[in-house]
């Protein structure tokens, strides 16, 4: 799900960039730093939207470094358990489907997949049903249910399922 | 983590939080691109923002700002959770069946005023066909 978060970050400044365009490098450096970047609690940050605060900044003790507080409102990606979502097949091999959810990776183990469609190893790869009247592969819109999420250092993945009614191919 | 979307039983940090359509999304990210190649100076943006535009630009049902505000108004109305709210926006199920197979917590609506709502929906995409 998107969502549109308050955040806070801390932006580094080294003094060669205190001048007439200190507050406008103090902005780009946020916008490099967060931009980008995933973690477990929020999902991954999108884009900053708006710059609600860039407080006064700190000179660190002992060393020349300046300290800017900043609030700010990013568009996050972050999946949910139990959460439907769109997503798109990149690959399909006999362990399952692997999909991509924008900036996310989703896994579809085999055994999430309905027994009634089977795996077909002729070129391009595919699960089918019997009368090929579903066909799954490369490059399909599907509709997939989160069931778990794994969350990296700098990553989240998904773990997916098409089992449920209204889920697989999008009509 | 004790989190479960079919539930509404979502981490703490979202209670202040706005859920966003995808399609609002895409209006969002393409403004920024925009403005980015108005400057000369801006870096290039990186795998995060690509992919999260292509699959906005794929998946979008509702293409102006003129929709997407009729949308959020409708289904505002209905006194939604906002998940539930922006997944229907975003999966816009056919009829009340789907729309509760795909957002449980709808479990408990009434399936005439969940159709109903759902047909408005339907009649706003539709609507988009005769648009510029």
């Amino acid at each position: 799900m998107f969502y549109h978060l308050p955040l806070e970050h801390e932006v580094l400044l080294h003094p060669k960039y205190f001048g007439p365009n200190l507050l406008n490098t103090v902005k780009q450096k946020l916008y490099s730093e967060v931009e980008g970047t995933c973690s477990g609690k929020y999902g991954f940050v999108i884009a900053v939207t708006t710059i609600d605060n860039i407080g006064a900044g700190a000179v660190q003790p002992g060393r020349g470094f300046v300290i800017y507080p900043i609030k700010y409102k990013a568009i996050v990606f972050r999946p949910f358990k139990g959460e439907v979502l769109d997503a798109i097949i990149t690959q399909v091999n006999k362990v399952g489907i692997f999909t991509e959810i924008g900036p996310m990776s989703c896994f579809i183990s085999r055994h999430s997949i309905p027994s009634d469609m089977e795996f077909d190893g002729a070129n391009p790869c595919s699960y089918k049903t019997k009368d090929e009247d579903l066909i799954l592969q490369q490059g399909d819109d599907i509709r997939v249910r989160i069931v778990g999420t794994r969350v990296d250092a700098k990553d989240i993945f998904a773990i997916g399922s098409l089992m449920d009614d209204y889920l697989g191919l999008s009509s | 983590a004790d989190e479960n979307a079919s539930q509404l039983v979502f981490p703490k940090e979202f209670d202040t939080a706005e859920t966003l359509l995808v399609s609002e999304v895409r209006l969002l990210l393409e403004h920024r691109k925009e403005q980015s190649a108005a400057d000369a100076d801006a870096p290039e943006f990186g795998p995060v923002f690509n992919k999260t535009l292509d699959y906005t630009q794929t998946f979008s049902k509702f293409q102006s700002r003129e929709t997407i505000s009729a949308v959020r108004s409708l289904l505002t109305h209905a006194h939604l959770h906002k998940f539930e709210l922006a997944q229907l926006a975003n999966l816009c199920p056919d009829n009340a069946e789907e729309a509760k197979a795909l957002v449980p917590s709808l479990d408990s609506r009434d399936d005439e005023a969940l159709e109903q709502l759902l047909d408005e929906l339907k009649t706003h995409i539709q609507s988009q066909a005769y648009q510029q």
